[in-house]
């Protein structure tokens, strides 16, 4: 772990949400145009000793797995806060290549819309963190399902947010259309 | 020149049966839209596509509908540039047979032209083509489902498109979790682009595609019979409307057949037909070819009665009836002599009428999806997406999936 002190390393990880939350927008409206049926965006930002995940689900999709009832408000993400926490970190989980598992944490919840060129619809944001017990980032696999668990016709695009804002799509998690099971994605961070 | 007409292709339909310069698309002038309170949707001066098309007499009492077919394509290939001709008539490859989807792409999903990069002509040689390789009711229902996509244009331009309740900060107030558009979307009855893969024949092989938006049929050819009308997508939104007073609603037809299915199960058949799995669209959708689950889930047909199997039947050919009459009845005959392998299966409710409602006819050879699904530019409605496949024959099985 590198010797950063506490308060730099909150102030780097306050950016690095923030980074990622632009990006989130920015990324969502690409995703859009290639695929009008709402999907969930997931992007990775690396900051000291952890990968920071800014993941957005359509709560139309959500609702599906997670009955939240009609409308949808901030309010109800806040009353079924930690249903909705326990339910993705349940289905977030992250690995070093030797099968080391990383600890997940969802750290904030908030809804918000996505309003791309194929509709506006509703998004929860999920911040959540995945960190490695020894604090090194390394390339990693990510097995993520939510949704996607039941919602076999559900995927979701993933993108990694390195250095200097340059940010790259790591590809697709989505059901085998013939298993219906999702496959774990090997996330490069190099 | 003489033609002769086709049959009428529906009531709803107002067929113009002089005027051979008829095509006519919407978003011309004149057309007006409105909506009231429950959802109704009303249209003004709408042209319905293909709506006057005639059989030219040299096309007309061919022997067999293939001889018909090829007749229509080489007679929409003349009426061509080279430049045209190069960019409709394409080497028969897997490439270009799997270059479809029912999403609003235009040219980056698809190849061959849009309606829109083709003279009035040219356009009504491209529906006279798609008409014959049709049922009547088949080209009803895509024309209307073409129509749809004006329908849209206009409720964004009248400002009528759905937006969605307050701003997530506005505490209680909240906001439903779908889709509703307020961005305008280049949907345009004419955005449907149409291809031909390999030299029209009544002997060799080769391919019609016609598609946009909600929309993609592809019909093979071979031995100079129609070998496979599928991959077959279409769906629709709206899911119904009026215009000038006539009242469109182009696969409610083929929904009712599937509510209709449903229903004549007990109670201990839906369980057994009912999936854990949830579908918020069509499993096999574009760029899925191939990737049938390898699994079949669901009831088995073979374990109902006499009725409830001719009600499944009816519902398989709500979806391959749309196909030119004589291949139809071929194909119909084939799914029925394997209907007691087939199995059929839901998920959500079985009155298809809320978002990820969803049903499944997996056979031997067939495979239809039916799902409704929350409305893109109507975000208070759903609206359907469907696809029917065949597990052996997609594309005439030209190729390696």
């Amino acid at each position: 772990m590198s010797a950063t002190t506490g308060r730099s390393m909150t102030s780097d990880r306050l950016g690095v949400w923030a980074r990622c939350a632009a990006l989130v927008l920015a990324l969502c409206s690409v995703a859009a145009q290639a695929h009008p049926v709402p999907e969930t965006t997931v992007i990775l930002c690396p900051v000291t000793g952890l990968v920071a995940a800014e993941v957005s689900i359509p709560i139309s999709e959500l609702a599906l797995v997670l009955p939240l009832g009609r409308p949808v408000s901030a309010r109800t993400i806040e009353e079924r806060s930690d249903e909705i926490r326990a339910y993705l970190r349940a289905h977030t989980r992250a690995s070093s290549a030797d099968g080391i598992v990383w600890r997940t944490k969802v750290t904030g919840l908030d809804l918000s819309e996505s309003d791309g060129p194929h509709g506006r619809y509703a998004v929860l944001n999920a911040h959540i963190t995945l960190s490695p017990p020894d604090g090194k980032v390394t390339s990693f696999t990510l097995d993520y399902d939510a949704v996607m668990e039941r919602v076999v016709t559900h995927r979701t695009e993933v993108f990694f947010a390195g250095s200097h804002d340059r940010r790259q799509r790591i590809g697709i998690i989505a059901p085998d259309p013939q298993t219906l099971q999702t496959a774990p994605l090997f996330v490069p961070t190099n | 020149m003489t033609m002769t007409r086709f049959l009428p292709v529906s009531a709803a339909a107002t067929l113009v049966l002089s005027g051979l310069s008829a095509i006519a698309f919407a978003q011309s002038s004149g057309t007006r839209i409105s909506m009231s309170d429950d959802g109704a949707i009303a249209v003004t001066g709408l042209t319905q596509p293909g709506t006057g098309l005639a059989l030219p007499k040299a096309c007309a009492g061919l022997d067999t509908p293939a001889q018909t077919v090829v007749c229509m394509a080489d007679r929409f290939l003349a009426t061509l540039s080279d430049d045209q001709r190069g960019k409709i008539q394409l080497p028969m490859t897997a490439e270009n047979a799997a270059a479809w989807s029912n999403l609003p792409c235009g040219s980056n999903c698809r190849v061959g032209l849009a309606l829109t990069d083709l003279t009035e002509t040219q356009q009504e040689a491209a529906l006279g083509l798609v008409r014959v390789a049709s049922s009547a009711g088949g080209f009803d229902e895509l024309t209307q489902v073409m129509m749809a996509d004006d329908i849209l244009t206009l409720a964004q331009e009248a400002g009528i498109a759905t937006v969605n309740g307050p701003p997530p900060n506005a505490g209680g107030q909240g906001m439903q979790g779908r889709p509703g558009g307020r961005l305008r979307l280049a949907y345009s009855s004419e955005a449907y682009f149409i291809a031909i893969l390999g030299d029209p024949s009544t002997s060799e092989a080769w391919q019609l595609q016609f598609g946009g938006h909600h929309l993609a049929t592809l019909h093979t050819y071979s031995g100079g019979q129609e070998t496979s009308a599928t991959p077959n997508f279409i769906g629709v939104e709206p899911k119904v409307w009026t215009n000038d007073g006539a009242f469109y609603s182009p696969l409610t037809d083929d929904r009712d057949a599937m509510v209709a299915m449903l229903a004549s199960l007990t109670a201990d058949q839906q369980a057994g037909a009912k999936l854990d799995t949830v579908f918020s669209d069509v499993l096999l959708g574009p760029g899925k070819d191939g990737r049938f689950p390898a699994k079949k889930l669901g009831l088995r047909v073979g374990d109902l009665s006499a009725d409830q199997k001719a009600v499944v039947l009816q519902a398989i050919r709500s979806w391959v009836g749309d196909t030119a009459d004589t291949p139809a009845e071929r194909i119909m005959a084939d799914y029925a002599a394997e209907l007691d392998e087939t199995y059929i299966a839901f998920s959500g409710g079985t009155s298809l009428d809320r978002h990820a409602d969803y049903v499944r006819i997996d056979g031997p050879r067939v495979w239809i999806e039916f799902v409704c699904q929350d409305g893109v530019i109507f975000g208070d409605y759903i609206h359907y997406h469907t696809i029917w496949r065949d597990h052996e024959r997609d594309y005439g099985a030209i190729y390696d999936f």
